[in-house]
């Protein structure tokens, strides 16, 4: 029996011993926690970095922007994608998964941002790394507001003070968001440092300036336009990239524009604002623009995005851009795609894929494997979002805006000398937007353009079937398709709070 | 569908139900015994023991019960005891039992002897009678139906001295006193003493031991007989699996019981089996809890099934609440093999050898019918066919890739036992190899078990013992099925023109144009589906160890403590290789190696007291315990590309030489339980149990973290009333149950979700990767258990002296504060959905389990089925019961309707004329031509969009059912098991691009069958390259009675007579061949219509939102087994 009451002793003793421990249940995750980060400049511009890294997912600047705009007037999505061939007929899905992503990602940058513009200025670090690190923040803050209220019009605006606790709270109006994005912008202008001094790949303070010009000409601000843009050019610090500094043949304007496309004009100052690329390390990440733009036939491009006659037969015949823009069947057909077929075979046939109806696809994006080869799903461009040449045509069209024909000539002549043009004179609104359409072909702006100048209509209620395959689009309604629909997983978790815009 | 499980039992078991035979090979066994006896039927109880006792005035009877009462020694006596009208009284400190039985029955007529534990009381005359040393008795055992019992244990009691019955069941024994006493002993009946006297002849009745034979069933934390039970317990013995070899014990469990459903995720060797208790009762995992030899397992694929003693599956909450917070899924409570408790010592030797093969092959188009199509259907489009299609290289079919990528495949089993006990230890040993080839080439599982169970008597009072089982397998190859990838896929799209190997032996890839461009647009991006099966490298290894000791001591007569610690150690490593694809067709320039490892511990330790109590007609069982249970899994992964050297299994990490990612990290949790349970009996026939279970766990918020899990069962044994006595040779058993309980379930997938944790990744900052940290998790400090509650009725009943069994159950569970993935508001950043307790639904089923069996001089059989009727609805969603959509969005789960509905359009029919297309395009502004589809324009709003989505039907079966028939004669056996569904819908998904040529891939057969102007009695829309109408969008076109039964098995075997085989040494030999999924009676028309979630496991959503999608998954095979069991 003496046995049975050593074990059993010892064993109540245990047992209650363990029993009585709230220890024995308090257990922490081993990883970090938010408590735990937030403690050095290195962490803190960890968490900065967050805020970037949304810009370079499928999603968004990977492929998803160029979904969103197959509605423009310069391509379409040119492959079999039913959702997407429906869109860019504005008959307007609203359960495009890309497009929910697109949504999150936007919000993950604001959240993130949030988060650094909250918890940065307590830290224990100099007061130069914070004014960087939440000048960035404000920036991506206004910068990501932008995308979205030019996709749907006025958003939530979050307290990023406070750790957001109530995420159910409903749209402001469109002039309450604007407002919100140029505040957060002129806090960037305020914090952050010039090209050059700023970190390189890095919002800095021609970014800022940049892109509230831009803000403000949506809200026909053309005073404010020139007043900023003003402060961005003469800063001294920005200048379009130029290989060849005066160009006078086709060859060196060609090889200028394409140029700035290439890895070779990564960061350079004319970028303001760019995703960055880079080359295939073996590591994920980074945009895969590229192969999304190279044609099928190109070693399994996915050939996306086609453009329509309507943008390359409005080129002239002297513009470089063209060549540098778009490969068309029988015209240039060559494609320096290094190693292609073999090392040392760095020829390239363009040949459009069976299936494409235009029998074209842009180069600009794709051509950086001319100079890497093709290696994986990334190309080691950046992925421009704002160039000098973009807000140089901007405060161009706010002085003819303001000052008639003819005031944006010096502007709009600074992008065309770049490429070896003819400078223009007494350059009209019309003049202005071709240009524009030219030098930002591909780029995102045309069909936002469009819509904001409300030619959008005119242009697609009278398209060819010639000019373009879809032909006339009449399913457009100005009113309606101002804005694109908002995505409804994202109605959804907003438990209804967030509106969908009219008529969807 | 209840199965007997015998404790005290030894091997060879598969023939229960067939005494004769059974016993007839237990001679061997017992004659083994026999060797050991002399150590067994020593005197090893003390005859000093000694006590206090004090005793005013009672009879006889009653001062012996006293002692009895007091010490363990146990008194057989006759009536002249109890009449015995004497009066004792005695008062003794501390002296032996000897000297104080002396002083009680030295004034009467009786005398006693001591043997061993036991005391005889007889009468003085009977036990001073002449001593003849060379009695000789014998005589003839019999069971109750006068069969005659050979091997039945003869012992002298207290002596050395013994013998068996022969074959006739005669024996014959020299006996040296004839106040000795005989004990006849045999297993399955209970053992009988008798005096001798003056008998020389004893004739020997045996009654079958009820206390053996009646059903035991292991339930949470002890074990209950079957007529006891009040809550719905299914289970399996070892019988049950031994039938039916298979790899793995999941499939052990398919179609056998009612209300378990086991859902395959394709066929592939050593893929896991999903299991389900009474349906899917949660969005998360519906995986029951695993209970190993008392230690809760997260995985049972790698136990040796040919370990298992038994599976009990506590399907109600009564029975599983015990289990409290773990439970709400149903607990599977699996015990391995121990060793017997009776001397024996058995060696066993299980092996078989098969060959499995595809059992359907998908008819794909030749090439010549191939270029017809794709002729066609630019025909039909209005376009110039390619002329490509004409030229002499597509007119040449080269491969039938589904013969290239299936093979026969062979598997093989041995499994070694040896049992044995000595003195007071017993102990199970278990050595186990399988290994299995798949049809798909390249794929393979191999296992390797190993397990030793002990037991020892320390001495009355304690005992300890221990478990350890320990098991290494193996899978290997890719037998996945995603779009796009591995060779299931690919062998269903790869061109019949393209051969395996090109001239210089490299795999064949896309043909090529003239400018060596890959012709993707007619071909597709498709791998070369053998290159596929062969370059690609999968290898999941897996080492686990379940182990624990235990103490059990018994404190006084029915209180027992038992104290048991043990753990879990799991590791697994999964290595994959992604090779360079040079060929055309999806060519992949970089190769690339993942590497995952997981390593898990846990340990638990319980401590629980019994305590059975028998006053009168009540009977009491009661436990109490504490268990407290920690977890922690660490893992790694990595992910390096561009190998320098590869080998013939793809590569090794350190020759990567670029680094892609790595990641890793800790999960832990830990979790403190108290539980107790009454039982309760009056009169046997009235039964109440009551549970409850407290458990906190460390995963929730301290408010949060205790849950209480209480049940309550009733039952009423109405054979067992007075008035039931007129119909018991009708009805022989009759009891109606009822039980209502709480349980929970804590598997939401995350341990801490009381954190905002940092996620992190990989991005690009200035051309360089960078590291990126971001809040990931939102905190929920709310979260609790979901709760179901559970109500069950049941009925079990036997007919006509148990040749017909039945059990019937009708239940309602609801699962309340069902956890569901909330997507919040994307400024909330989180990457992840949060889970919320938000959910609710219902599963309401009933089940009934019937057996038939029979014996009629050599012939027996028996006839078992089962039926399940499940019906599944959700009752709430979260953010105003929003619909959750599952992977790929192919189903949807909406409040009213069971999950997972299969969400898309409807197709109306087939447009069959111009005049029909301009009506319809007129009307939907569409593009539709005659031989496209109509879709329903469901709200009616003149639009074909995505609000025209409907429920399309769910892969959830209305019903599941098994017939399981054992047929035999003398030593042939016969088993044929029969298992199905019934109103189950699948989508073929692999239709989608099989049955349309709008993508450029091989397609069906049944694609010959589209529509054109002479061929309109068709569902099969026309054909087209460019689809303007979209037919290819996911529409009930897809979607397909699943509904199957199936021959899952036959078995034919022959048991040698013992005669036949005892000169060649063996206790058992037989042989048996068998075939299993020889037929499958469907209308599905892809490969396998057993489908369940096919959507990856490790993705954070949930995969059971998408059930029953068929992207070409591994299919089942059919095989055929040769096996022999041989017992030594």
């Amino acid at each position: 029996m003496k046995t049975i009451y050593k074990i059993l002793s010892i064993t109540i003793v245990l047992v209650i011993s363990q029993a009585c421990s709230e220890e024995f249940l308090d257990i922490k995750p081993e990883g970090p926690v938010e408590s735990d980060f937030w403690q050095t400049a290195d962490q803190a511009d960890q968490g900065l970095l967050a805020a970037y890294n949304p810009l370079q997912t499928e999603a968004t600047y990977g492929r998803a922007e160029w979904f969103f705009t197959t509605t423009s007037d310069d391509y379409w999505v040119g492959r079999n994608k039913a959702s997407i061939r429906e869109w860019e007929l504005f008959n307007m899905y609203t359960d495009i998964d890309y497009y929910y992503s697109h949504w999150q990602d936007f919000w993950s940058i604001i959240k993130r941002s949030g988060d650094v513009l909250r918890n940065v200025p307590d830290m224990d670090i100099t007061d130069a790394e914070k004014n960087r690190l939440t000048g960035e923040a404000h920036f991506l803050t206004g910068f990501a507001y932008f995308n979205l209220i030019t996709k749907y019009g006025g958003m939530p605006i979050y307290d990023y003070l406070n750790a957001p606790s109530d995420f159910y709270i409903s749209r402001s109006s469109t002039e309450e968001t604007y407002a919100y994005i140029e505040k957060q912008l002129l806090e960037a202008v305020n914090k952050l440092q010039h090209y050059s001094i700023a970190p390189k790949g890095r919002a800095t303070k021609g970014s800022a300036l940049g892109m509230l010009s831009k803000v403000l000409i949506y809200q026909e601000k053309y005073e404010e336009v020139i007043e900023y843009s003003d402060v961005l050019f003469e800063s001294g610090y920005y200048e379009l990239y130029k290989p060849n500094s005066d160009p006078d043949t086709f060859e060196e304007g060609y090889e200028n524009y394409i140029g700035v496309f290439q890895p070779d004009a990564n960061n350079c100052s004319e970028q303001l604002f760019a995703v960055q690329g880079k080359a295939w390390t073996g590591t994920t990440g980074g945009p895969i623009t590229s192969i999304v733009f190279m044609p099928q036939n190109a070693n399994n491009g996915w050939n996306y995005f086609h453009p329509v006659p309507a943008l390359t037969n409005s080129f002239s015949a002297d513009d470089p851009r063209k060549k540098a823009t778009v490969f068309i069947k029988g015209e240039d057909d060559d494609f320096p795609y290094k190693d292609y077929g073999g090392a040392g075979n760095d020829i390239y046939l363009y040949t459009p894929d069976e299936t494409n109806d235009t029998d074209m696809n842009f180069k600009k994006f794709a051509h950086a494997y001319s100079v890497e080869g093709y290696i994986n799903w990334e190309g080691n461009n950046n992925i421009s979002i704002l160039r000098l040449s973009d807000v140089y045509l901007l405060r161009a069209e706010a002085e003819i805006e303001l000052n008639g024909d003819g005031a944006g000539d010096i502007w709009i002549n600074l992008v065309r000398e770049r490429v070896g043009l003819e400078p223009i004179s007494n350059a009209s609104l019309v003049q202005l937007k071709e240009e524009r359409r030219w030098e930002l072909a591909g780029e995102l702006q045309r069909y936002y353009d469009i819509i904001r100048w409300d030619d959008a209509k005119d242009i697609f209620h009278n398209t060819t079937i010639d000019e373009d395959p879809r032909g006339a689009r009449t399913t457009f309604d100005p009113i309606k398709h101002s804005v694109f629909p908002i995505p409804i997983n994202a109605i959804n978790a907003s438990k209804e709070t967030l509106e969908q815009n009219p008529m969807y | 569908m209840y199965k007997k499980i015998k404790t005290n039992k030894i091997v060879l078991d598969e023939n229960l139900i067939f005494p004769k035979s059974l016993r007839t090979m237990r001679i061997i066994v017992v004659l083994l015994m026999l060797s050991i006896v002399q150590l067994y039927a020593t005197d090893t109880y003390s005859q000093d023991v000694k006590i206090s006792i004090k005793l005013e005035h009672v009879s006889i009877k009653k001062a012996i019960e006293k002692i009895e009462n007091l010490t363990d020694y146990s008194f057989i006596y006759n009536q002249v005891v109890v009449d015995n009208k004497n009066k004792v009284s005695i008062s003794v400190v501390d002296k032996p039992v000897k000297i104080i039985l002396e002083e009680i029955l030295k004034n009467t007529n009786l005398s006693f002897i001591m043997v061993d534990s036991q005391i005889i009381i007889s009468s003085k005359k009977q036990l001073t009678m002449v001593i003849n040393p060379s009695l000789s008795i014998s005589g003839t055992v019999l069971d109750n139906e006068g069969i005659t019992i050979p091997g039945v244990t003869i012992v002298e009691v207290g002596t050395s001295n013994g013998t068996v019955t022969d074959f006739d069941g005669n024996y014959n024994i020299n006996i040296t006193n004839n106040s000795s006493v005989l004990e006849f002993s045999f297993i399955g009946f209970i053992t009988k003493r008798v005096i001798i006297g003056s008998q020389i002849n004893i004739n020997i009745v045996l009654q079958e031991d009820n206390e053996i034979l009646d059903e035991v069933i292991v339930v949470g934390y002890s074990t209950i007989k079957k007529e006891d039970l009040s809550g719905s317990v299914a289970v399996l013995s070892a019988e049950d699996l031994n039938s039916t070899p298979v790899s793995g014990v999941d499939q052990a469990l398919q179609g056998r019981m009612a209300g378990v459903n086991v859902m395959n995720s394709g066929g592939q060797p050593g893929n896991d089996v999903e299991i389900q208790v009474r349906g899917v009762g949660s969005f998360g995992s519906s995986k029951p809890l695993y209970i190993v030899d008392g230690f809760a397992m997260d995985d049972i694929s790698t136990i040796n099934p040919g370990d298992i003693e038994s599976i009990s599956v506590l399907k109600d909450a009564a029975s599983a609440s015990i289990y409290g917070s773990r439970a709400a899924n149903g607990v599977v409570i699996i015990k391995t093999k121990t060793g017997t408790n009776k001397d024996s010592f058995d060696i066993n030797f299980d092996s078989y050898f098969g060959v499995s093969t595809l059992s359907k092959k998908r008819n794909l188009l030749n090439a010549q019918q191939r270029n017809q199509v794709f002729t066609q259907a630019a025909i039909n489009d209005g376009e110039i066919p390619n002329p490509y299609w004409d030229t002499e290289y597509p007119q040449v079919t080269r491969t039938d890739w589904q013969d290239e990528i299936f093979r026969a495949a062979s598997m093989y089993k041995a499994d070694f036992t040896l049992r044995r006990s000595v003195n007071n230890s017993n102990y199970s040993f278990a050595l186990g190899y399988f290994n299995q080839d798949g049809i798909l080439i390249e794929t393979n599982y191999n296992r390797h078990n190993f397990r030793l169970n002990s037991n020892h008597k320390i001495n009355d009072k304690i005992t300890v013992g221990q478990n350890l089982t320990i098991s290494k397998d193996t899978k290997t190859g890719r037998g996945e099925n995603s779009a796009g990838r591995y060779a299931l896929w690919s062998s269903l799209a790869m061109h019949p023109d393209i051969s395996v190997y090109d001239e210089s032996g490299n795999f064949s890839g896309v043909p090529v144009d003239e400018n060596g461009n890959a012709r993707i647009d007619l071909y597709g991006e498709i791998r070369n589906p053998v290159g596929e099966a062969k370059r690609n490298k999968l290898a999941v290894d897996r080492f686990n160890a379940i182990g624990n000791v235990f103490v059990e001591i018994e404190l006084f007569k029915g209180l027992k403590f038992k104290t048991d610690i043990g753990g879990t150690y799991s590791g697994e490593e999964e290595f994959m290789y992604f090779p360079v694809i040079p060929e055309p067709g999806s060519p992949s320039d970089v190769d690339e190696i993942q590497n995952r490892t997981y390593t898990d511990l846990r340990w638990q330790w319980s401590n629980v007291l019994t305590y059975n109590l028998e006053v009168g007609k009540n009977r009491i069982d009661m436990i109490l315990g504490q268990q407290s249970e920690r977890f922690s899994q660490e893992y790694t992964y990595i992910k390096a590309t561009d190998l320098a050297f590869t080998n013939d299994n793809g590569g090794v990490i350190n020759s990567a030489q670029t680094i892609g990612d790595i990641g890793g990290g800790v999960e832990e949790w830990s979790m403190l339980s108290y539980f107790g349970r009454v039982n309760y009996a009056y009169n046997d026939r009235y039964l109440f149990q009551f549970t409850l279970r407290a458990d906190a766990s460390s995963i929730f918020y301290l408010n949060e973290s205790w849950g209480y899990f209480p049940s309550v069962s009733a039952a009423w044994r109405v054979s067992e009333e007075n008035f039931f006595e007129p119909i018991k040779d009708i009805i022989s058993n009759l009891k109606v149950r009822g039980s209502f309980g709480e349980l929970g379930n804590s598997q939401i997938g995350q341990n801490y979700p009381m954190y905002a944790q940092m996620g992190s990744g990989w991005g690009i900052d200035n051309g360089d990767v960078t590291k990126y940290f971001y809040e990931s998790t939102v905190p929920n400090y709310d979260l609790t258990w979901e709760r179901v509650r559970q109500t069950d009725i049941g009925l079990d009943m036997s007919l006509f002296k148990g040749k017909i069994d039945l059990t019937a159950d009708y239940y309602n569970k609801i699962t309340d504060d069902l956890l569901i993935p909330v997507e919040l508001p994307a400024i909330s950043g989180s990457s992840e959905y949060q889970y919320q307790n938000v959910g609710k639904m219902r599963n309401t089923g009933f089940e009934l389990a019937l057996t038939y069996k029979e014996i009629k001089g050599d012939f027996r059989y028996s006839v078992t089925g089962n039926l399940s009727v499940l019906q599944n609805e959700v009752l709430s969603l979260s953010n105003n019961d929003q619909a959750l959509f599952g992977s790929a969005n192919y189903c949807r789960t909406s409040v009213g309707a069971a999950m997972s509905q299969f969400f898309g359009y409807n197709v109306s029919g087939i447009i069959q004329n111009d005049d029909e297309a301009n009506l319809y395009n007129e009307k939907y502004g569409t593009n539709a031509v005659a031989g496209d589809f109509m879709f329903e324009d469901v709200n009616g709003d003149n639009v074909i969009n995505d609000q025209d989505k409907i429920d399309l039907g769910n892969a959830l079966p209305d019903f599941t059912y098994g017939l399981n028939i054992n047929l035999g004669y003398k030593g042939f056996d016969l088993n044929i098991f029969l298992q199905g569904t019934g109103g189950v819908k699948s989508v073929n998904a692999t239709n989608e691009f099989l049955m349309f040529a709008s993508s450029p891939n091989n397609k069906s057969t049944d694609i010959l069958d589209a529509w054109t102007v002479n061929n309109t009695q068709t569902d099969v829309p026309r054909l087209s390259l460019e689809d303007s109408n979209n037919n290819a969008r996911f529409s009930s076109y897809f979607v397909e009675d699943a509904d199957y039964l199936r021959l899952r098995n036959v078995t034919f075997g022959y048991t040698f007579s013992d005669k036949a085989i005892e000169s060649i040494g063996f206790s058992k030999l037989r042989l048996y061949i068998q075939g299993q999924n020889l037929l499958t009676f469907t209308k599905y028309s892809g490969w396998d219509p057993e489908i369940g979630s096919t959507f990856s496991k490790n993705s954070s959503s949930y995969n059971s939102l998408s059930l029953g999608v068929d992207r070409g998954q591994y299919p089942m095979a059919k095989s055929f087994l040769f096996g022999i069991n041989v017992g030594f």
